[in-house]
């Protein structure tokens, strides 16, 4: 209950996260990146896309494990960083692989499967984070056929609630190799970025991933974890 | 190309430089593991068998008579009557009794004989063991053997030809006789035949024609008696020389010695190594190729369609403070931290928590 007596969940999803952030026992802490460079990194990537109000992007990949959940968490937080003035949600639909609540030490649920099921409104299902315009929407509840509820209106119901809700709506998606339901859920948002990891992503994949995503707007692609095992000295010898 | 071989070498180089190591090691091992053998050796001056008409084979026409003998001995050396007959007598003997016994024999022949020529004339026969009384008694054993069979098949053949012109010589002799008796009967009942050559000569005889061809018959038959003659003596000849030149046909020139202290081959300490080393580099070059030809991933820009958009190049974050002491995920919770993230905790942290 909020001071007005009023439900913070009937209010909205973000009068919600405020009452959550302020019944929290946990003192704010100035954090700041244990990776050097990483800020930077995201920042350069964001900047290439329009951050504005109503932004909504899908990060998308082939396969698994190509890192679609840390460009995710990378973007949103530079974001949110960056421009304390936008509201930024960060949205799990990969309700097969969750992992951004076990990272974030929150509860599986209520999330996002909790939401589409109706056992749960969306403004409960939404996550503080240790950034005041950062939020998230965790996969949720481990369900049977979670291929179902993303296929639903449901889903479309709330990602246009989150993106009249948020600046910027950043949605974790599955491989699209994998689940086809990623392409619908590529095509309730604005932009798609397609992360490729190095040598990870097989070639053939990618073109057909690509193929499957051919009525969204991909905006374009992300090199990820580029490294080579080759010693610098050679790779000037060879000009690599 | 270059640039995949290159990585599938650095990103795979303990696997692939791992054959080139360890083969040779594991080869070099099992060289010095393996006993220092005495080596006995015999150099046999060989000449081509003299009795053997060898016009009509073409393909050992111009071969060296070493190496003649050399494959003999190399053909013998694979028949089990030739190696029984070596072994009987020898220390190795007693393995004849078992069926395994051959086996082992048939192996250590195979492994410790060497035969090869050195020289036209020249054979050199080697044994080795770890015991040097059996390497110098086999490769007696294995020369007297040779010696006896050589000597047996040049007296068999000499009498077969022998016995063949003996054949031919009573064939022509039988014919002469019969020519020189039908010219005789030939003269009695033509008695003007017989005044005209006893008048007149044989010239003169001829012009009669029967007298003339009963005359060639008996001088054909006269060549032929005189070639087979000459034949047998020449094969008589031949055998007689090959059975009292054995000596000059197979003598031993250097008497079968054993080396005065055991020694690994040259051919195990040095070859051996050596092949595994070649060996060793050609596996890794062909696993280096399958992990570059089998690498079908994205792995530069270069890999991507020319018209794909590139919004970002990300270089590997992995923090390696952090990786130490966490799962995969832990870029992931590196770049989610500001937000509240968890981070795996050192274990001082986490009493402190």
């Amino acid at each position: 209950m909020s001071d007005a007596g009023t439900p913070s969940v009937a209010r909205g999803p973000l009068a919600a996260i405020a009452d959550l952030r302020a019944r929290s026992d946990r003192q704010p802490q100035k954090r700041s990146w244990p990776i050097p460079g990483a800020d930077e990194l995201f920042r350069s990537l964001y900047t290439g896309f329009e951050v504005g109000s109503g932004t909504s992007l899908a990060v998308c990949s082939a396969v698994n494990g190509e890192g679609k959940s840390t460009m995710c968490t990378g973007l949103a937080v530079a974001i949110a960083q960056d421009l304390p003035d936008r509201r930024v949600v960060i949205v799990e639909t990969d309700l097969w692989r969750p992992v951004l609540a076990k990272d974030f030490g929150l509860p599986p649920a209520p999330g996002l499967s909790d939401c589409l099921l109706d056992r749960q409104p969306l403004a409960t299902t939404l996550r503080a984070t240790e950034l005041d315009n950062l939020s998230l929407l965790v996969a949720g509840s481990m369900v049977p056929s979670p291929q179902r509820l993303l296929r639903s209106a449901r889903m479309a119901d709330v990602m246009h609630t989150l993106r009249n809700t948020y600046d910027v709506v950043i949605v974790d998606t599955a491989a699209v190799m994998v689940h086809s339901e990623v392409a619908l859920i590529a095509r309730m948002v604005e932009e798609v970025v397609f992360v490729v990891r190095t040598g990870v992503t097989p070639a053939r994949e990618l073109d057909a991933a690509l193929g499957r995503l051919r009525e969204a707007n991909v905006k374009g692609i992300v090199l990820n974890d580029v490294r080579s095992s080759v010693p610098r000295v050679l790779r000037r010898l060879a000009r690599l | 190309m270059i640039e995949k071989v290159l990585e599938a070498f650095f990103r795979h180089a303990v696997l692939i430089v791992l054959p080139i190591i360890v083969i040779p090691f594991v080869v070099v091992a099992w060289v010095f593991s393996t006993p220092p053998q005495y080596e006995a050796q015999a150099g046999v001056w060989v000449e081509r068998p003299a009795y053997l008409n060898y016009s009509g084979d073409e393909l050992t026409r111009y071969l060296p008579p070493a190496k003649v003998q050399l494959d003999r001995l190399s053909e013998l050396m694979r028949t089990r009557s030739f190696t029984t007959a070596v072994v009987k007598g020898t220390q190795l003997a007693e393995y004849l009794q078992t069926p395994g016994g051959e086996a082992f024999l048939d192996q250590t022949f195979a492994r410790d004989f060497d035969l090869f020529q050195n020289g036209d004339h020249l054979l050199v026969i080697r044994f080795r063991s770890e015991d040097s009384a059996t390497a110098l008694t086999l490769v007696n054993a294995i020369v007297e053997q040779f010696r006896d069979r050589a000597s047996e098949d040049r007296r068999a053949q000499a009498q077969l030809a022998i016995s063949f012109y003996q054949g031919r010589l009573a064939d022509a002799d039988g014919t002469l006789t019969t020519a020189r008796s039908e010219l005789a009967k030939y003269l009695d009942a033509n008695p003007s035949v017989a005044a005209a050559l006893a008048k007149n000569g044989l010239d003169y005889a001829r012009l009669d024609p029967g007298f003339a061809d009963l005359q060639r018959r008996v001088e054909a038959a006269l060549r032929n008696d005189d070639n087979a003659r000459g034949a047998l003596s020449s094969a008589q000849f031949d055998y007689a020389s090959s059975v009292q030149g054995d000596a000059l046909g197979f003598r031993v020139i250097d008497a079968a010695g054993v080396s005065a202290s055991p020694s690994r081959q040259l051919k195990k300490a040095l070859v051996y190594p050596l092949a595994a080393l070649i060996g060793g580099i050609a596996l890794s070059a062909g696993l280096l190729m399958l992990f570059a030809l089998s690498d079908h991933s994205v792995r530069s820009l270069a890999d991507l369609a020319p018209d794909s958009v590139i919004l970002g190049v990300m270089p590997s974050m992995r923090p390696t403070s952090l990786a130490r002491r966490a799962g995969p995920d832990v870029t992931r919770r590196g770049v989610g931290f500001i937000a509240g993230a968890t981070l795996p905790l050192k274990p001082t942290e986490r009493k402190a928590s």
